[in-house]
């Protein structure tokens, strides 16, 4: 591609002409604007959007450092320093017990939720029959729908202990199957929740990145005698791989929100140590009484967090030579 | 600080039983009581005079209660004499429990409104569950409308008033609230809620402060021999156990907490703080509580409770209750005519409902005492002859039971919304979405008992009522603000919840529940108590 | 072929010459029984998992009191469906006027937003031009950082839009999660086509209009759809921005009708109850009408995103 100027490595450094590197880096800049312009342009409605709607009410975050009343306003509204964010920082076994649960359900999510979907998707893309592969998907997402209210309540009915499995099996005298308040089995409960609710939806994402892969590839690895799991490691992973790993960077930036209402709704049977998790810790104990200071503060550090794991995704990705969410 | 020995708490309570009811019946009167609540306010509270003149089949004992009808009273009248605005603007901003209502422009009934109060009334509102956050951005936003509804807690609350909102007293305190017949209706520990340092800050949307009743299918009762109205805690047990099943799914009730509740007050403790002398003790503090505590972990380990109580809703509650697989069920006083509606489709379906009893012969139960009012209206800064013209419109809104400005914003337009029947009024389904409109949470009368067509159910209200109110737990926080507790109290009390849940569901043994008070203490609770005492302290006769 | 677009004619013959849907391309070895038992199975198992429910749903929201009260919640099966609670919700004319509300701040909000995250999403396609590392590093922290609700609140009122409709869309007009995932898409384009065009003479613009969209069907399909679902779902910001309740859209107003969430339950007796159809199936109706308009179209845009589209497209 050719550009205005060629700039010869090491040219820049000549201590004695600092004038002409001027020109040289201005003319690059110059050239540069005239190549990217149109880009630019299109840029320019989504940043304007972003820059409104996102960046200027994220100033308000300064409410994190203040003892925030909406009658006084930003400017009336005492000044209290870090106090808000003592909610995090003081050492409260609670606080550090909603942390770890936190963490632990993030890794569950991790390793167990987030590659179901990917499998669906391959499941479905080997299917055959088409319409039998878009009826399967279009019912496969339906729950995505539902609220978790209903989520909640269709699971009670169903696997609560006064629930229609329990009451069959009570009268068969069977014994009873337990998975509702009970403490030590919370996190697989709201695991296969999740799990139930979104996979059909999640699949969607990775459908439409199968759908981009050449069929010549296949052709190929089949001349070559590659059966199909050869075929699928070989051509489709690889091809859905930069997808992957995006939605991986993105899920792991995310690590400290695990669901928030889902799990609301179920604390009250388990307990606050099985179930509390960072989002419902800072809920109970600073949102619920009008806290929008508190709720500021911790949304800036969960902030600061999910940048620091993001870019740390980002460069692993790197160094397993993908291109991650954006590469150098 | 120890715990009240329950003799001192008796006599305390007993005194201040009897000096509240003397109080309110007299409407006025500071000085003459030493129960708390007449202390609190008295002598800038409006005097009480009974709005409007329909005649009640039902005329309660207690300026508290609620005047029950069978019929609807026949030729209704108007009771404000002239429109009280001359083609002005009111905007209001409240909550609702309802759907949403067709908007002004298809509203008749509104349009009709509009038109006998002289001018225009917009309200804008959000669903209950929502308004704190409307309100919170309503009042960041700096526009607010004329009138504003405080429903929830509110941080800083007695601050935010002096800031934005008008002291009504000069206009409302005492005999200046002769101005307003309909607004002097509201009963006076409705109107306490209103006061905030000694001064009155709006007009409450007054409720009977009857939380809640257990309700118990006395279809299934009969003719199992079980004491179907529990005297003591033994009966009440007994009943409880009795009514459990737990190989065909049937469990005695849905509700834990409740029933804690319910034996707490049993023993006489009310629902949250006690006044002795200027001192304050929460009830959660108390050894009796400890022992009802105990009582309803005995039950919870006899299985007496439906599996899935701690985690469902109000509606999953009901539902059992209606479809007979629990029992029991504690519900909202007010919802007593959706039971009976529930229940229709039910065959033999009887609805019951459990007294309050003594938990045994030496004990003075106590009913708990919900809250006087919902939630107060306040109005917005303004010139006098502003805030007496949006007082006039409130004053509208109040017109009570059996006048026609009532049959209009409840029951609507004869011919168009509704019909006579005698002379209750039927509304059509068209009249079923006019009326959603709520004005009602603007402002709006005391309620009263009409089940029109249902005897037997207006009765029963009645006479529940009538037993409840003389027992109902006295609340000396009525009128006291604590900066504390609307920061932190709902913090605290699903702590308190959590440590409950867990020593009812059998996680944790009933010895543990000294730990969560102490908790409770430091996280805030000392603190809470030191602010009403001192609140407490200032606001009363000196 | 000469140029890089089919013309309808050859877009005719692939058809033609593409399998019939049942038969297995040349280089698909042939699926081992058990392979395909298993995954019928397990299709069937999962398929079945959400259907019961929905079935559920479905048969509650037709279902009388009797039979929800038998049950104790949900049924699975009534003896007399009646559309009692959908013409419960549906008088009154208020919850129709909210569907139209929908729809048009769907339809609205969508094309805008793809317009918007398309042209994003090229501009940031190409790594080394000017500005690039800052403007994805900036939509990037979008994801991270969110704004609170009381400055967001301010903020769409000082630009004018309270009680406008405009304040559905526009604040949300954007999403950085979609724009990043297209953007990874349109990465994959291979660069022989957009170096040929280049070297060609064409712009960025005709590039994007004339070789990366066509070739991007799919990622189109798909946040269109996510955007579709969310402009759909919304019901916070109108919370927040519409005072006026006769411009919210469906599912604020639904949400209204489902009072007995609220911990209060049946301690206010709301004006409404006295003959209501039962809650439960209320609640169910609502549901179903949620979910209907997306079921309707999900399947036009279900078959960009299937296979079969890209055959011959990049042959010689």
């Amino acid at each position: 591609m050719s550009s205005g100027i060629k700039v010869r490595p090491g040219a820049g450094a000549d201590p004695g002409a600092p004038a002409a590197r001027e020109t040289r880096v201005r003319g690059q800049l110059a050239a540069r604007w005239h190549r990217d312009r149109v880009l630019l342009v299109l840029a320019v409605p989504g940043v304007i959007v972003l820059v409104l709607f996102h960046y200027l009410p994220l100033l308000g975050n300064v409410i994190a450092f203040q003892d925030y009343q909406p009658f006084l306003g930003i400017s009336g509204s005492d000044f209290v320093g870090l106090s808000n964010f003592s909610v995090i920082f003081n050492g409260d076994p609670e606080f550090l017990n909603a942390l770890v649960n936190t963490l632990i359900i993030t890794m569950v999510q991790v390793l167990f939720v987030f590659p179901l979907p990917i499998a669906l998707a391959l499941v479905l893309n080997s299917m055959l029959n088409e319409r039998a592969k878009r009826l399967t998907q279009s019912i496969l997402y339906l729950p995505h729908f539902l609220s978790w209210v209903i989520v909640v309540a269709l699971f009670q009915q169903m696997f609560g202990n006064g629930g229609m499995l329990n009451e069959w099996l009570r009268s068969a005298d069977l014994g009873t199957f337990q998975i509702i308040g009970v403490p030590e089995l919370f996190k697989l409960l709201i695991t296969s929740q999740v799990i139930w609710k979104d996979t059909g939806w999640s699949t969607i994402i990775f459908l439409a990145a199968l759908s981009k892969v050449d069929l010549n590839l296949y052709e190929a690895a089949a001349i070559d005698r590659a059966g199909p799991l050869r075929q699928l490691w070989h051509v489709t992973l690889p091809a859905i791989r930069p997808v992957i790993v995006l939605l991986l960077i993105l899920r792991l930036g995310d690590s400290l929100t695990v669901g928030f209402e889902q799990i609301l709704l179920q604390q009250g049977p388990v307990g606050a140590q099985a179930s509390e998790v960072l989002d419902t810790y800072v809920y109970n104990n600073g949102i619920i009484g009008g806290n929008w200071g508190v709720s500021a503060a911790v949304g800036l550090v969960k902030g600061i967090v999910g940048v620091v794991l993001v870019l740390g995704a980002n460069r692993l990705a790197h160094a397993m030579g993908e291109r991650g969410v954006y590469s150098k | 600080m120890d715990a009240l020995s329950r003799r001192t708490l008796l006599k305390g309570l007993s005194a201040a039983a009897v000096a509240g009811a003397a109080g309110s019946a007299l409407g006025c009167s500071a000085k003459t009581t030493t129960g708390t609540s007449g202390r609190i306010g008295a002598d800038i509270l409006p005097t009480f005079t009974q709005a409007g003149n329909a005649a009640p089949a039902l005329k309660s004992a207690s300026p508290l209660g609620m005047s029950g009808y069978f019929e609807y009273p026949p030729n209704p009248v108007a009771a404000v004499g002239k429109p009280p605005l001359s083609g002005g603007r009111i905007s209001a901003l409240t909550y609702t429990f309802d759907p949403v209502a067709p908007g002004k422009s298809d509203n008749p009934l509104w349009q009709e409104v509009d038109k006998r109060l002289g001018g225009r009334l917009d309200i804008t509102y959000a669903p209950a569950a929502d308004y704190a956050q409307r309100f919170a951005t309503t009042v960041a936003g700096g526009d607010l409308p004329d009138l504003v509804s405080i429903y929830g807690s509110v941080q800083q609350l007695p601050a935010l008033l002096k800031a934005k909102f008008t002291d009504l007293t000069e206009y409302l305190s005492g005999d200046a609230v002769k101005d307003y017949p309909n607004l002097a209706g509201l009963s006076t520990d409705s109107w306490r809620k209103t006061v905030y340092g000694n001064a009155l800050w709006g007009v409450p949307i007054a409720r009977v402060p009857i939380p809640s009743v257990a309700w118990i299918r006395a279809d299934l009762v009969a003719g199992t021999g079980l004491p179907a109205q529990p005297r003591d805690i033994a009966e009440f047990k007994a009943l409880l156990k009795g009514l459990t099943n737990e190989r065909k799914s049937r469990w005695a009730c849905g509700d834990p907490g409740s029933t804690l509740t319910m034996i707490a007050a049993s023993l006489g403790i009310p629902g949250s703080w006690i006044e002795d002398g200027g001192k304050f003790t929460s009830n959660i503090e108390l050894e009796e509580y400890e022992k009802a505590l105990a009582d309803t972990r005995e039950l919870a380990d006899a299985g007496v409770f439906h599996p899935d109580g701690l985690v469902a809703s109000n509606n999953q509650r009901n539902d059992w209750f209606t479809s007979g697989t629990t029992p029991i069920v504690f519900g909202g006083y007010a919802g007593w005519s959706k039971y009976e509606m529930w229940g229709a489709e039910v065959p033999g379906f009887k609805l019951g409902s459990l007294p309050m009893f003594g938990y045994d012969a030496a004990s003075k139960p106590v009913h708990p005492r919900g809250s006087a009012a919902q939630a107060f209206t306040a109005v917005t800064q303004a010139e006098p002859d502003r805030v007496r013209e949006v007082l006039r419109v409130l004053d509208w809104l109040a017109a009570p039971f059996g006048s026609s400005e009532y049959l209009l914003r409840n029951f609507g337009i004869e011919g168009q919304t509704f019909k006579f029947e005698g002379s209750d009024p039927i509304v059509n389904s068209r009249g079923q979405n006019l009326r959603l409109v709520p004005f009602g949470y603007v402002c709006g009368p005391t309620l009263a008992i009409y089940d029109p067509g249902r005897r037997d159910v207006a009765q029963a209200r009645f006479d529940y009522q009538e037993a409840a109110l003389p027992i109902l737990a006295p609340d000396p926080t009525q009128g006291l603000y604590s900066e504390t507790d609307a920061a932190k109290g709902l913090q605290l009390g699903k702590d308190l919840t959590d440590a409950r849940n867990g020593i009812l569901a059998g996680r944790a043994p009933v010895s543990s529940w000294k730990a969560a008070v102490t908790k409770w203490r430091n996280g805030g609770g000392d603190k809470i108590r030191a602010e009403y005492q001192q609140a407490f302290s200032e606001a009363g006769p000196k | 072929m000469t140029g890089l677009l089919e013309t309808t004619a050859e877009r005719r013959a692939r058809r033609n010459r593409q399998p019939a849907s049942d038969e297995r391309p040349a280089w698909m070895g042939r699926q081992p029984r058990w392979a395909t038992a298993a995954r019928g199975v397990l299709l069937t198992v999962a398929c079945l998992a959400v259907i019961v429910p929905f079935v559920a749903v479905v048969m509650t929201s037709l279902a009388p009191q009797r039979d929800i009260s038998a049950r104790g919640g949900l049924v699975l099966f009534t003896s007399e469906p009646s559309l009692a609670a959908y013409r419960a919700v549906l008088s009154g004319g208020v919850v129709t006027r909210a569907l139209s509300v929908s729809v048009v701040v769907t339809a609205v909000g969508t094309v805008l937003s793809l317009a918007c995250t398309i042209m994003l999403a090229y501009a940031l396609s190409r790594p080394g031009s000017l500005l690039h590392k800052p403007i994805l590093l900036m939509t990037l922290f979008t994801l991270l950082f969110n704004p609170g609700m009381i400055p967001m609140y301010l903020t769409v009122k000082q630009l004018g839009l309270i009680d406008n409709l405009a304040a559905l869309i526009l604040p949300v007009v954007v999403n950085a999660f979609n724009v990043i995932v297209m953007r990874s898409f349109f990465l994959e384009v291979p660069s022989e086509l957009t170096e040929s065009a280049k070297l060609d003479g064409a712009g960025e613009l005709r590039i994007l209009t004339f070789i990366v969209l066509p070739l991007s069907k799919a990622v189109v399909a798909v946040v269109g759809l996510f955007y579709a679902v969310a402009y759909w779902n919304a019901f916070f910001s109108a919370l927040l921005y519409l005072p006026s309740p006769e411009k919210w859209p469906l599912q604020l107003v639904l949400r209204t009708f489902v009072v007995n969430q609220t911990p209060l339950g049946t301690d206010e007796l709301s004006a409404s109850t006295e003959s209501l159809p039962p809650q439960a199936s209320i609640q169910m109706a609502i549901l179903v009408m949620s979910v209907i308009p997306i079921l309707i179209i999900y399947p036009f845009i279900q078959k960009h995103f299937s296979k079969g589209l890209l055959i011959g497209a990049v042959k010689g």
